[in-house]
């Protein structure tokens, strides 16, 4: 296994023969296409992909742009508001506060990402007045993606926080700090490989959550199918959760 | 008034509580420039709380209150902002505590809080600061690296000058050398001992020898109570009070 590591480097331009042989291969049988659309066209304006309220239709281009949109708005509102709140909650209230409320946010984040989602999507168009292209408007899917991960990124930035000893923000008190420039300056700079690793945890977990329930619930916007997945799912993943720490902890004990 | 410009601090009936319960009473003390002070006594009887009195860095969590007065040059520090004062009061912990950053950034960070952003000024202290403890030379190379590779001692030393980059009057010390084994305790006294011409200095230390090695004056605090203060020399033989002669001498702990 060792010598894989040693001398695995050297394959790597095989696999980039490989990788590119593979793409021409697939231009290559792909090619009959083209010849009744442009590759620009193919890319940028050929109706692909039927949205599920409308008739009307848009390309891949546009679906992957408005994705990647939909992602940098939420995850902006989500850090602004999540870690603003969870800096509060860890640094400037009392410890007997921060315990219960602590435990209040981890019966928050064990009901699934899709249920705020859902409750979210509903109540923004509905004070925005938008009942008939719901899934059209960008701002209200990014602030659903951003509200629906709240709790669970909250969570996890006040562990994350806590985790920090006390030790340490003396350090940075006795420096002059305030609690809040300690938390900016010296907490998150500190532990900032934790941050992303979860914020990227988090967004993965909500994309497939909301991709399990879609393929279960057959596309249908039936609140009663969605529930009864849902259920299931929660059902399945937290027995299933329960077990592997328990095989975890016996490991641990021999 | 002409005698109190002489002290750098001048502390008057500080009373700290926590609850119901008073952990120190009524504590009058003067501190004069430039010297080295121990405060002394049995563990848990009030010299680190009095020690935090100073730059008021108390847990929050565990709801202190204090009264009483504390000056520092005439001024005083309760009116002061937390950053002024803590700018003016530098200190050093019992264990190392320096954040899981670069030398650089772990340094700089006191001035950065201070909103001093210039490139050019933070080299300048941080070469100022290392120089006084003797490590430029060690580290005026190795300021990129990160702090998980350098010895207690190192980390320990690091965290001093952490606090001299601020260019403060008083430094306090709690039980500073602990983490230490005993020829680098040895070193870190010196080191004391040198820093006393530019600053003053105020340790809690772990036993009656130590308070001897290295103050000028020391303070016996006994239950809370500040039971007698003035110079090393004189305590240790010729002790006023019958508790503090019971203490030095062994009797009681």
């Amino acid at each position: 296994m060792s010598k894989i590591y040693q001398y695995g480097y050297k394959l790597i331009p095989f696999y980039f023969v490989i990788l590119s042989l593979l793409c021409v291969g697939l231009y290559w049988f792909s090619y009959p296409i083209f010849e009744y659309v442009t590759l620009n066209n193919y890319i940028v304006n050929a109706p692909q992909y039927l949205t599920f309220y409308s008739n009307e239709a848009y390309s891949g281009f546009n679906l992957i742009t408005g994705l990647f949109l939909i992602f940098i708005v939420g995850i902006h509102f989500a850090l602004i508001i999540g870690g603003s709140l969870s800096i509060y909650w860890s640094e400037f209230t009392h410890s007997k506060t921060r315990q219960k409320g602590f435990n209040l946010i981890e019966i928050l984040v064990n009901i699934p990402f899709v249920v705020y989602g859902y409750l979210l999507l509903r109540l923004a168009s509905e004070l925005m007045h938008l009942d008939a292209g719901i899934f059209r408007n960008l701002l209200i899917l990014s602030l659903t993606l951003g509200g629906m991960i709240l709790p669970k990124l909250i969570y996890k930035i006040i562990s994350i926080l806590q985790s920090v000893p006390y030790n340490q923000r003396e350090g940075a008190y006795s420096l002059g700090a305030s609690r809040y420039r300690t938390a900016i300056m010296v907490l998150i700079p500190s532990q900032i490989k934790l941050f992303i690793a979860a914020i990227i945890n988090i967004i993965a977990r909500a994309f497939s959550e909301i991709l399990i329930v879609l393929l279960l619930a057959g596309f249908t916007t039936d609140i009663v199918e969605v529930i009864v997945t849902i259920i299931i799912i929660s059902v399945i993943s937290t027995t299933l959760s329960q077990w592997l720490k328990k095989s975890h902890k016996k490991n641990e004990r021999v | 008034m002409k005698e109190s410009n002489q002290h750098i601090i001048k502390v008057e009936k500080i009373r700290v509580s926590q609850g119901s319960k008073i952990v120190l009473r009524d504590i009058d003390m003067l501190i004069e420039d430039k010297e080295v002070i121990a405060l002394f006594g049995p563990s848990g009887h009030g010299k680190a709380i009095m020690l935090r009195a100073f730059n008021r860095l108390f847990n929050q969590d565990l709801s202190y209150k204090i009264t009483g007065e504390i000056f520092l040059d005439n001024e005083s520090t309760a009116n002061m902002s937390v950053v002024k004062l803590r700018q003016n009061i530098g200190m050093v912990f019992s264990a190392p505590n320096l954040f899981s950053m670069s030398i650089y950034e772990n340094l700089a960070l006191g001035l950065r809080l201070n909103r001093i952003t210039d490139v050019r000024t933070i080299h300048q202290r941080i070469r100022h600061a290392l120089m006084e403890i003797h490590l430029w030379d060690k580290f005026h190379k190795r300021l990129q690296e990160p702090i998980d590779a350098l010895s207690v001692e190192e980390q320990q030393l690091l965290c001093l000058a952490r606090a001299l980059i601020l260019k403060p009057k008083v430094i306090l010390m709690d039980k500073s050398t602990s983490c230490l084994n005993s020829s680098a305790k040895s070193r870190f006294e010196r080191l004391i001992f040198e820093l006393k011409q530019k600053y003053t200095i105020i340790v809690t230390v772990e036993d009656r020898e130590q308070a001897g090695r290295i103050s000028d004056k020391v303070a016996f605090f006994y239950k809370g109570q500040l039971v007698e203060y003035g110079q090393t020399k004189h305590i240790f033989t010729h002790p006023k009070e019958a508790l503090t002669e019971s203490y030095i001498t062994g009797r009681i702990n």
